[in-house]
């Protein structure tokens, strides 16, 4: 699913919560906005292009090279873009001691790319992640905007195959939620929607979100 | 509360305004604390962790002074009534050596083939503060290090220490935007914003305040070792803004030209233009003597003979009056003070104008750049070359008396006459009706192609005097290099043209001069420029070893 970057516009959701958000902070902070709607932007779009660096510059509005300092420095920001599914298995410490390297090989066997690769396919993008907060239940992935934890060989074979069977993203969010693995899966609460995370299952114990 | 706070550095008082930085402070009792990212010309950053002290703070109430938690960034704190500042202690000392460390980790060490070598606040704090062997065993990272950021600029990204004056420079000062810091840690490089070109006209000032040799100049780049460089004050003459400089010359030959700081003239910055003016000076065609079409002095006459000859015709004209002067902006006061008394007083001259030496040039804008690209209109107006002085007769009703054939004699100073008329042609049509044009001149141009006396002068480079901006501050410029051939001092010139036309010059000296002109003393402010150390200017780097500085 790629997305024509050279004629960028916000759908009406996004656009509203443009708005919204502006009022979140100081007519003279309009910069802060940086964060937040390059995250949208990437939910839109796919992936922060140029364009969409110029894109959001524009919308805000603050001169590019902020845009480009912003997201160049955090790694949530994807620079380039992936596949369907972007897997980004954890190999902090916690996942390390139970195996997330052999996950990662694995996974890179089975799909014959390099972790920061994607299928040529275009349905994989594979990445190590530091620690994603989920170390009682080592080794994790992140898939997407879901996690999936307590991952055995078999487990993620079979969510591969669940993944590619998926067809589309939007339709089976809720599929994929409640999808294989051998521990529940968590939905990860999105940004400004924090008070609707509280219907995913939520594990006792544990921060919502993983924070 | 008061204005004003007093504060100790390092056991000596000073007052400062309330707000003050502790690091300008500091530099009032003259103790210069190192740093690399400050910059008193940009916002406050305080990344580089370089300006650390032992500041302590009083409590008024406790009546005694709060020892310091950890050491303080002296560019980032505000001085405090009362306030303690050491910055020699022992554990300053280690602090900095361990910022030196860090910065060095990946930095190239490549000084033998680095332009800013000899110049960099790097290398001058290694030396100072740090001068031990590097411990790192791992191989450095490597980074781009020939990256053209536009045209004039080449990044080494090995060099960087990432200060982010660069950035603040084209965030704040130019506002154009052009530079950012993308990437984390130790990859993290100065970057050209997407889209950009980086070629407006500000650009050359990121190497200037550049603390390494991460951002350098095309037009410096492997030219000379600044060490080899004599540095003389100087003025750019681009515009009527008057950018103090400071011209950095090696045999006779100016290699390149730098901002000094001037803060009511031009703060700390300067334009690519006005850098390049060397250039276009290398350029003009020049007269080495004195050239005459006159018969009775032969084509190539001595001094002696030129000026003779010239007092005697404006001599003449004491009693005529077809006397006329046309001044230029490109003068300086000195030698209009003694320009609009030869044509006043001495000969009593009917007209009397300032031409427009140079018409094109870079477009005003609300940094620098003004829209008169004379440097000095103002001061020779001021110093008496005054338009019209005499029943309004300007440089209208001269181009006017000469088409009528009433001029007898034309004293042209500069070059330029032909601006005034459509076209070369029309100008030497015009000028050929007067029977004694005498143009004194540092450059040829198309009226020395007809005058009956060429007379060259000293240009800006190769003589003393001072210019009036537009906003009437006065700035000194030096002689930097030798004179070409026989060029004679404007000042002198003039004032032995008053005697040879029979009057009296109006000041003996060039300090006479400056005198009568009642010129502030601020013309001859002489600050370095900031980020830089004083011993940079004038000194070289055997008298910098050895550790005399100019405070």
């Amino acid at each position: 699913m790629s997305i024509d970057h050279s004629n960028l516009t916000w759908s009406k959701p996004a656009a509203d919560r443009l708005e919204w958000l502006r009022t979140r902070y100081p007519a003279d902070k309009q910069r802060a906005l940086i964060l937040p709607v390059l995250h949208m932007a990437q939910r839109e779009f796919g992936w922060v292009s140029p364009s969409v660096i110029d894109f959001v510059a524009a919308a805000i509005p603050v001169p590019t090279i902020q845009v480009e300092e912003v997201a160049c420095f955090y790694t949530m920001y994807n620079r380039k873009p992936i596949g369907r599914w972007h897997l980004q298995v954890c190999h902090n410490i916690s996942c390390s001691l139970m195996g997330a390297e052999i996950v990662l090989e694995h996974i890179e066997g089975k799909l014959g790319i390099k972790r920061g690769e994607t299928t040529p396919d275009g349905e994989f993008t594979l990445m190590g992640a530091e620690c994603l907060g989920s170390c009682g239940t080592a080794p994790m992935m992140q898939v997407n905007d879901h996690y999936y934890e307590n991952l055995g060989l078999s487990d993620v074979d079979e969510l591969l195959e669940t993944l590619r069977a998926t067809a589309d993203i939007a339709d089976d969010e809720a599929n994929v939620a409640h999808g294989p693995g051998s521990g529940p899966s968590r939905k990860l609460p999105q940004d400004g929607e924090a008070h609707t995370a509280g219907s995913g299952v939520v594990l006792p114990g544990h921060a919502a979100g993983g924070h | 509360m008061s204005d004003q706070v007093t504060l100790t550095i390092d056991g000596k008082e000073v007052t400062v305004p309330r707000g003050t930085k502790v690091i300008e402070a500091a530099k009032q009792v003259g103790v210069e604390i190192p740093h690399f990212c400050y910059h008193p010309g940009l916002p406050v950053d305080g990344n580089c962790r370089m300006c650390i002290a032992d500041v302590r703070t009083w409590n008024a109430r406790a009546e005694k002074h709060f020892p310091a938690r950890r050491p303080a960034v002296t560019c980032w704190t505000d001085a405090e009534e009362n306030m303690q500042v050491f910055t020699d202690t022992d554990e300053v000392k280690k602090s900095r050596a361990t910022v030196m460390e860090f910065l060095l980790i990946n930095h190239p060490i490549d000084c033998p083939i680095c332009d800013k070598a000899g110049e960099c606040m790097l290398q001058d704090h290694y030396m100072q503060h740090d001068g031990k062997r590097s411990e790192l065993r791992e191989e450095k990272i490597h980074k781009p290090r020939l990256k053209p950021f536009g045209e004039r600029i080449v990044y080494n990204g090995e060099r960087c220490i990432l200060c982010s004056r660069c950035t603040r420079f084209t965030a704040h000062v130019s506002k154009t935007h052009d530079l950012g810091i993308v990437n984390r840690g130790d990859r993290a490089v100065v970057e050209l914003a997407q889209g950009s070109t980086f070629d407006n006209a500000y650009t050359d000032n990121v190497s200037d305040i550049c603390p390494v040799g991460a951002l350098t100049k095309t037009d410096f780049r492997f030219k000379k070792r600044v060490w080899f460089l004599k540095h003389t004050d100087s003025v750019c003459g681009g515009c009527s803004r008057n950018c103090n400089t400071v011209v950095d010359h090696d045999r006779a030959e100016i290699v390149r030209i730098m901002p000094r700081r001037r803060d009511e003239v031009n703060g700390h910055f300067m334009c690519n233009e006005g850098r390049d003016i060397y250039k276009s000076l290398a350029a003009t065609v020049r007269t080495s003597a004195p050239i005459s079409r006159v018969d009775e002095l032969g084509a190539g006459p001595s001094w002696d003979d030129a000026l003779a000859w010239a007092g005697g015709k404006l001599g003449e004209q004491k009693k005529g009056g077809k006397l006329a002067v046309i001044g230029s902006p490109w003068m300086s006061n000195e030698e209009a003070l003694v320009l609009g008394h030869l044509a006043g007083k001495v000969c009593k001259s009917a007209w009397m104008d300032i031409k427009n030496d140079v018409i094109e040039g870079y477009p005003a804008d609300d940094l620098l750049h003004t829209d008169d690209h004379n440097p000095n209109r103002a001061g020779v107006i001021a110093a008496g070359v005054v338009p019209g002085k005499k029943d309004g007769k300007d440089l209208a009703a001269i181009q006017e008396a000469i088409a009528a054939g009433e001029v007898e004699v034309l004293l042209v100073w500069g070059t330029g006459l032909a601006n005034h008329y459509d076209s070369v042609e029309a100008m030497h049509e015009a000028v050929a009706k007067v029977p004694v044009v005498i143009q004194l001149t540092d450059a040829m141009d198309a009226l020395s192609e007809v005058a009956q006396l060429v007379l060259p002068v000293r240009n800006w480079a190769e003589r003393d005097g001072t210019w009036t901006n537009f906003e009437g501050h006065t700035s000194r410029f030096r002689k930097a290099l030798r004179p070409h051939g026989q060029a004679r001092d404007g000042f002198e010139l003039l004032s032995a043209m008053c005697t040879a036309a029979g009057g009296k010059p109006p000041v003996k000296t060039f300090k006479d001069a400056r005198k009568k002109l009642k010129q502030d003393p601020d013309s001859d402010v002489r600050e370095v420029a900031d980020g830089e150390f004083a011993f940079y200017k004038g000194q070289s780097l055997y008298r910098h070893h050895s550790g005399t500085t100019e405070v």
